[in-house]
């Protein structure tokens, strides 16, 4: 039997198979009823539309995974993609429920991903209109009270489109509520990377006693390149270099706002190097923004650094984490690293709730008392600091256990 | 009993679509173009057993066209998995509704387990599991579901009322159980397609001017339902020649008995003295000569069709044919009855609940919308009654639009 393609559904066998997860859960105290029931999803919809383009039938796809049903809120990311991509959605949900549940916070991950072939055109009006009537039966699923929309952050250009999309929507009440969902004035206030800046820091000084930290950041995305900026404000880091596969950036005495204009426009000067050079200079910590799997096994064994901090999910194969750990440097993992979204969901649910707007203060008070927790649980439970990942799943996981004792006893 | 895989790969567009979009206006391709939307819903239920242990059990829902505000889906227990057949399963139903002119979605759900590894306890459980996983569904649309493989009106009712919606919300959640004690007093709810099965068989044999008398029949599959269809055929004068059950195939050319072969051959404490009827091998089975073959089982053999001597083929329960059977039975020259007919009875007694009516008489309602849509069939141009069916619902699809 394969369910959706998905080869892990079925045999409990097979379910750890889940990007190696397995290793990592055989170190907890689960049993194999809960590891099932943790490493599936608990509810999967799948729609799909039809258009006529030249006499040609071209079809639109949306796809929804919730993770898990132990939840009552769950919180959607909305995804664009070009093909169906079952697995990378499902451990998108997946990874957010485990943020959700290091950081105490009672919600669930689900996304919502909607597959336009690349022959279709999303400003074209039939394309909309099936958009639309997508949205519309998926609405569902995400109409609860309790649960909240999200579009991720890099999809600026298409978050614009399905914003106007979802006003246009010839159902009313569905597009009230989805706008309501999407409403996010917290965010409108503050800068995310400031924040996940000082997430970072804070967890940095716990494992490095130093005035000064020297890094180099992989990839060149519009993410990498805002949190470049904030770096460069803070006198605790200096980026030594930034750099992709056709592109890199190296300045021993660090990256200044002079050097920013070239490593935006791709620009060639004296320090423009080899991107292998690059890997394979000294520094203290190595930050990865690419997704997909980008930091790959021999990369792995080029990079000569003390901490390697994944800030985007899924962008690290389980090969390359155990090299890493074989060569002794800490890895802090995605799902601690890139959880300061999660903690922004939360607050903006609370905003809702409480129906006033949350004051700058209040949020950095509140944001504090995060820091202050995962310090405080490094503290006390922490005893090998190569064992981070280890640590997150297991507590991750225990929540999860709890939950699950409260409904079946 | 859970029947055999079905290994057959059973073909995936409504192929005749594609020829009858060639007539029409933008509008109208787009509108028939629904038809191969679906919605598909596949939900994890963890089911605790007895001993402690967890079972996880899939459960699957397929919606077809979402257009209309109503849905009717089947619901199966049966660990098989083929999501191109339960497509298919739930497009049949669009298509039923639409050649009685009833707008309504047709769906199919499924709990991919083998209901005799449960005890009624678990079973109660996964149907409640089932329900509250798909609650967030429901609101939205009407909802009826109905019976098929291993699943009753009992198992019905507790998944309906599982769903536990305020007032408002429960009427969205109909079902014959609501109605069944109004209902049952002339009509046993759980037989109702074999009724629509009896009526469109005499009506056929009235078109072709046969006399019942004179007709031998042969029914492969022999549970509940194939029973009481054969009681009311031997009734009106049908001569029931052969019975394939899971015991073996049984034959009698001067016609079996049916509660004496039900008796003892099939009850749980049979008279094992009795050998009346003859049990002979299935290759001498399949070449009976006979007048009309009812089908309730698939075809486990690829090339069963084309070894039949018989004159028509009625499709006992939805989804036995696929469209290759049907193209072999009309290069034989086999008129075939299919299950748009032969299953019409629960769609034409939901169309009346549907709009808050209990028919006095069902049965009576039932023998009429049948008698005229058999009647416009053999009207109709065309080359073979299934072509007919989907041309007829296709056509009715564009007028309710």
């Amino acid at each position: 039997m394969d369910i959706l393609n998905y080869s892990s559904y079925l045999e409990d066998d097979d379910l750890l198979r889940v990007k190696g997860f397995r290793e990592f859960i055989d170190k907890t105290t689960f049993d194999k009823d809960m590891r099932a029931i943790l490493i599936r999803p608990s509810k999967v919809v799948r729609n799909s539309e039809h258009i006529l383009n030249e006499n040609q039938k071209l079809t639109l796809k949306s796809i929804f995974i919730k993770h898990n049903f132990l939840n009552d809120t769950d919180v959607t990311s909305l995804f664009f993609e070009k093909e169906e991509d079952f697995e990378n959605l499902f451990l998108q949900s997946f990874y957010s429920s485990l943020k959700y549940s290091f950081l105490d916070i009672p919600f669930g991950g689900s996304t919502l991903g909607l597959i336009l072939h690349e022959n279709l055109n999303l400003y074209d009006e039939k394309v909309k209109r099936k958009l639309g009537s997508l949205l519309v039966k998926n609405f569902s699923e995400i109409l609860d009270e309790q649960n909240y929309l999200k579009i991720k952050d890099y999809e600026e250009e298409r978050k614009d489109s399905i914003v106007k999309l979802i006003e246009n929507l010839d159902r009313p009440r569905i597009s009230k509520r989805l706008k309501f969902l999407l409403k996010n004035p917290l965010r409108k206030k503050i800068v995310k990377e400031k924040y996940e800046l000082i997430w970072l820091k804070s967890l940095v000084k716990y494992f490095f006693k130093g005035n000064r930290v020297r890094v180099i950041i992989d990839t060149i995305n519009k993410r990498s390149l805002e949190f470049l900026k904030e770096m460069v404000k803070d006198e605790f880091f200096v980026v030594v270099g930034i750099g992709s596969k056709d592109y890199s950036y190296y300045s021993s005495k660090g990256i200044d706002w002079n050097d920013m204009n070239i490593i935006e426009n791709m620009g060639n000067s004296q320090n423009s190097i080899d991107y292998t050079d690059l890997l394979k200079k000294e520094t203290e910590i190595f930050l990865e923004f690419g997704s997909n799997y980008n930091f790959n096994e021999t990369m792995s064994k080029l990079v000569n650094c003390r901490i390697f901090g994944e800030f985007e999910d899924l962008s690290t194969s389980f090969q390359s984490i155990k090299n890493l750990t074989n060569r002794k440097i800490i890895y802090l993992p995605s799902l601690l690293l890139d959880s300061v979204d999660q903690i922004f969901d939360y607050f903006e649910i609370i905003e809702r709730k409480r129906e006033e707007i949350m004051s700058v203060d209040e949020i950095e008070l509140r944001f504090e008392t995060y820091i202050k927790f995962v310090l405080s649980y490094f503290d006390s439970f922490l005893e090998d600091e190569q064992k981070v990942f280890e640590i997150f799943l297991s507590r991750a996981f225990e929540n999860y256990r709890r939950k699950f004792s409260l409904v079946y006893g | 009993m859970v029947e055999e895989k079905v290994l057959k790969e059973k073909s995936k567009d409504l192929n005749i679509l594609e020829s009858f979009l060639n007539d029409l206006n933008e509008k109208e391709k787009e509108h028939l173009l629904n038809l191969l939307n679906y919605k598909e819903t596949y939900v994890n239920i963890p089911l605790k057993g007895a001993n402690g242990d967890f079972k996880n059990i899939t459960g699957v829902k397929v919606d077809n066209f979402l257009v209309y505000n109503d849905t009717f889906s089947n619901l199966r227990i049966h660990p098989y998995f083929d999501i191109d057949y339960f497509k298919r399963f739930s497009l049949l139903n669009t298509i039923m509704f639409s050649l009685f002119e009833i707008p309504v979605n047709g769906s199919f759900s499924s709990i991919l387990v083998d209901p005799f590894d449960l005890s009624i306890e678990e079973k109660e459980e996964l149907f409640k599991m089932f329900s509250s996983l798909l609650k967030n569904e429901i609101p939205e649309k009407n909802y009826f579901f109905s019976s098929d493989l291993n699943s009753n009106l009992n198992d019905l009712k507790i998944f309906c009322e599982s769903f536990h919606y305020e007032d408002k919300d429960r009427k969205r959640m109909i079902s014959f159980v609501d109605q069944y004690s109004d209902i049952k007093k002339e009509i046993d709810v759980e037989r109702i397609n074999e009724i629509s099965t009896y009526y469109s068989i005499k009506k056929f044999c009235e078109i072709k001017r046969k006399n019942f008398d004179e007709l031998s029949v042969v029914v492969y599959g022999f549970g509940e339902k194939p029973c009481y269809l054969s009681k009311m055929l031997r009734k009106e004068g049908f001569n029931i020649v052969g019975i394939l059950t899971h015991q073996g195939s049984f034959y009698d050319p001067y016609g079996i008995e049916i509660d004496e072969f039900y008796k003892n051959y099939l009850s749980s404490s049979p008279d094992k003295n009795e050998t009346r009827y003859k049990k002979i091998d299935l290759y001498t089975f399949e070449n009976i000569r006979s007048d009309i073959t009812i089908f309730y089982i698939d075809l486990f053999k690829k090339d069963f069709l084309t070894n039949i001597n018989t004159s028509l083929v009625v499709e006992g329960r939805r989804m036995i044919f696929t469209d290759e059977d049907f193209l072999m039975m009309k290069n034989k020259g086999v008129e075939c009855l299919p299950c748009e007919f032969t299953c019409s009875g629960e769609i034409l007694l939901y169309d009346e609940l549907r709009k808050n009516r209990i028919p006095k008489k069902v049965e009576t309602m039932i023998q009429k919308e049948i008698y005229h849509k058999i009647d416009q069939i053999f009207a109709f141009e065309g080359e073979d009654v299934k072509s007919k069916i989907i041309k007829i619902a296709l056509r009715n699809i564009l007028e309710n639009f």
